[in-house]
């Protein structure tokens, strides 16, 4: 699949918006494939969980939704450079309804808690999201996308709660 | 009048751009690649370009301003996809001059090839009633035969230990033109800032540090001006292909004192692409002082802050900051003025 | 490609919006962290633009890096389209993407900006970028940026709060007039670009993504909508936002932005703003 530059302006729009408003949600079909077109490159490190070296790649991949609480060794960056801290990648079912429901608060969120539905993303994933951001601000920060484009995110400066909606 | 005036601005622009624009064309861009070589090689040199076609039609696009001219090439070069990193050793350098002032001679010899060095500096109108002479050179590289391969000087001194080994990883170089520069830098991204640094600037802080305001008393073990062979590995045999070659104009300097490590003299180097002895010469000079060689200490000298030198060293960045005061400030200078009034007030208030 | 030749208009020899895609993706790598962590310093490498360092070029490699073909692009200086260097900034921008340009702050999805936010309103998505200079607050104390580096990793300000503390004793109020310092998120220091005090009380809890690039320093950072953002100051020597001498002569306006014009009174700095409440466009 080649994308061109209008691909991934357009998926870098998505996901800025995603970032920049934690919990909406937006297109960026055909999803995860444009989404690392958009992000990777040969000057970045991309790597699934439990790769050689995969505690020290700036993207970390998980697919299925579950990286069975290793997520806590990527990489949270330093006080003196938080943005090193690496982006987990989730490829999910859904985004944007589903099951589980987080409760977001923070910047870009606004005077009221938004509501994120997934599906697909296991409940323990959760808590690894949550445990990963402690110590703000070092962190993962996160994007979830599906295999029909949805993405949303949630950055490291959110605070995130779970709850089920079924 | 008012806003009127204001959006007929963009016609304003263009008018001014017309009346500023060059009026060199062909023949000029011929005449400066042909007879201003050394103008063309310190647009390169700061541009971090080597073509010098293009720094011709830049300095002439200029008319003749250096900052905008490397200000045009860098433009230029940032559109051109990188490939490759190709290692060059220097002592491939088949050199056309090479002289050291560390020893009365040396192997190979003190060759001075072309240089006005030891000339009277005596301005000659009769030149405007000549005729363009034919240039002896392609750019400023002698063309001929004549060019020899040559050992270096400071690995005469290491031979007895008096100049360390080089410590290079073997590590590919930084980048400071695709990663931030930060501090402290490492040597390969503080010898690219100083290859790019405008020939003034760095040659003004070497010559603070020659008279006293730095730690370094150098020697020049070698200054040599040849061409140098770049090789890459084939991209499929493995095999190293040589890709072409480059003008350089590299210098080596040593220092006075023995270094309380290995009781070495400390070093540095400066390399350029092109003919810019005198650039070569300071950044060498700047490499030694900004590697913390002391042959004064305890000293405590503003040319050891390598963030105060780095930051300030780039022409472009320089110049163009410079001039930036040109453009509108009315809003920060409306804010400065509302403060200024509170204060001017609060003072005749309170006695 | 002949889709993104046709956008692209008569500059065929360079690749939409002009920078070529790996400068693009690193620059929104580094973007995004930036809005993940409201008001921290992302260092890029910035590239080299036909606009002089210290021109705007951390602005225009963010604009050219976010512009697509549906983008409505408005680009001010001063808080006027038509100034100077908003003029090349917008051909550069139109020249090299083909998109649409606008004078109109809401209708704008993405405004580039030098020294002002705009005093009209802004489209509900739109992005504003803003043209810094000096990303670092802290400069104001500390000339080395490894130094002030370590002073946010530590959030040690106390030799930012002493220097505000001595303005006061030597002047009787707080002296900044731009790039007035604010606490971001809670957490970090951050230094607003410089726009008048009046505009730095538009950003707690603004409804826009504000955007900030500095090109000759290197530095990109971000603030998402719905960020606090709050001034440093006393309890007792508050924050205080500029006073104009008069309401704008030319459309009345008390509550805008305005600079004086010598011989001609007080005029809005924001010309768009300006123009449409006095009936002209």
């Amino acid at each position: 699949m080649i994308f061109d530059a209008l691909d991934t302006q357009r998926g870098f729009r998505a996901l800025l918006a995603a970032m920049a408003e934690p919990g909406t949600v937006h297109r960026a079909e055909p999803g995860l494939p444009l989404v690392l077109a958009t992000l990777v490159d040969h000057e970045v490190r991309l790597a699934e969980v439990g790769d050689p070296q995969w505690t020290d790649a700036d993207f970390v991949l998980v697919r299925g939704g579950d990286s069975g609480g290793a997520l806590d060794g990527a990489r949270r960056g330093t006080q003196l450079d938080p943005a090193q801290g690496a982006t987990a990648i989730y490829e999910v079912d859904a985004v944007g309804d589903g099951p589980l429901a987080l409760t977001l608060t923070g910047p870009g969120v606004g005077p009221r808690p938004r509501t994120l539905y997934l599906s697909g993303l296991a409940g323990s994933e959760v808590e690894a999201i949550r445990r990963t951001r402690a110590e703000y601000p070092l962190g993962v920060d996160v994007i979830f996308v599906d295999r029909t484009g949805r993405c949303a995110a949630l950055p490291r400066s959110t605070t995130v709660e779970r709850r089920w909606a079924t | 009048m008012g806003y009127l005036a204001v959006k007929g601005s963009e016609e304003a622009v263009q008018a001014a751009r017309a009346l500023a624009g060059p009026t060199g064309g062909r023949g000029t861009v011929d005449a400066v690649a042909a007879h201003l070589p050394l103008a063309v090689d310190e647009v390169q040199a700061e541009a971090g370009v080597y073509e010098p076609r293009l720094a011709a039609i830049a300095f002439t696009q200029a008319r003749g301003d250096v900052a905008e001219a490397v200000f045009l090439l860098r433009g230029y070069r940032s559109t051109l996809p990188r490939r490759e990193s190709a290692r060059a050793d220097t002592a491939d350098i088949v050199a056309h001059r090479r002289i050291s002032s560390a020893f009365r001679n040396v192997p190979g010899g003190q060759l001075l090839g072309a240089t006005n060095d030891y000339g009277l500096r005596l301005l000659d109108p009769g030149l405007a009633e000549r005729p363009d002479a034919v240039p002896q050179h392609e750019g400023t590289e002698p063309t001929g035969s004549g060019l020899v391969r040559l050992s270096k000087v400071v690995d005469h001194l290491r031979a007895e230990g008096l100049v360390a080994q080089p410590d290079g990883t073997g590590e590919p170089a930084d980048d400071i033109t695709r990663t931030a520069l930060r501090y402290p830098a490492s040597r390969s991204a503080r010898l690219q800032a100083l290859a790019r640094g405008q020939s003034g600037a760095l040659t003004a802080f070497a010559y603070a540090n020659l008279r006293g305001y730095g730690p370094f008393h150098p020697t020049l073990a070698e200054l040599r001006v040849g061409v140098l062979p770049l090789t890459v590995a084939h991209p499929r045999t493995g095999n190293p292909v040589c890709v072409g070659e480059i003008p350089v104009t590299e210098a080596e300097a040593v220092g006075q004192k023995p270094n309380r490590e290995g009781g070495t003299l400390g070093m540095g180097y400066g390399c350029v692409p092109g003919r810019v002895e005198r650039k070569a010469s300071a950044m060498a000079i700047m490499d030694a002082v900004l590697g913390g060689v002391n042959d004064d200490a305890p000293f405590d000298s503003p040319l050891t802050d390598e963030e105060f030198v780095l930051s300030h060293v780039d022409g472009v960045e320089a110049a163009g900051f410079v001039e930036h005061m040109k453009l509108p400030h009315e809003v920060t200078f409306a804010s400065d003025l509302d403060r200024v009034r509170s204060i001017r007030q609060h003072v005749k208030d309170v006695p | 490609m002949s889709r993104l030749s046709d956008l692209a208009g008569d500059q065929r020899d360079y690749s939409f919006g002009f920078l070529d895609e790996h400068t693009k993706r690193e620059l929104r790598r580094r973007t995004l962290k930036a809005v993940a962590l409201p008001g921290y310093q992302v260092a890029f490498g910035s590239r080299e633009m036909p606009l002089a360092r210290g021109w705007g070029t951390g602005g225009i490699q963010l604009t050219l890096s976010l512009v697509g073909p549906r983008d409505v692009v408005k680009v001010i200086d001063q808080g006027d389209d038509a100034s100077m260097n908003a003029v090349n900034v917008r051909a550069l921008v139109s020249r090299t993407t083909g998109v649409r340009t606008t004078r109109d702050s809401a209708e704008a999805t993405l405004i580039q900006t030098r020294h002002r936010i705009p005093d009209g309103a802004v489209r509900p998505g739109a992005v504003i970028v803003l043209q810094v200079p000096f990303p670092e607050p802290l400069r104001l104390v500390e000339p080395s940026d490894a130094v002030t580096r370590r002073m946010h990793a530590e959030r040690d300000y106390s030799r930012m709060w002493l220097y505000l503390y001595e303005d006061i004793v030597r002047y009787g109020r707080i002296s900044l007039s731009y790039r007035y310092p604010c606490r971001g998120n809670a957490t970090v220091v951050l230094d607003p670009a410089p726009v008048p005090r009046h505009d730095v009380a538009k950003l707690h809890q603004s409804p826009t993504l504000h955007l900030f690039g500095a090109g000759r320093e290197q530095r990109v950072y971000g603030l998402p909508p719905y960020t606090d953002v709050v001034p440093v100051d006393f309890d007792d020597f508050g924050f205080e936002i500029e006073r104009a001498g008069a309401p704008c002569a030319r459309c009345g306006s008390s509550t805008s932005f305005r600079t004086e014009v010598p011989g001609r009174g007080w005029l809005c700095s924001d010309t768009a703003y300006c123009d449409a409440r006095s009936g002209q466009s």
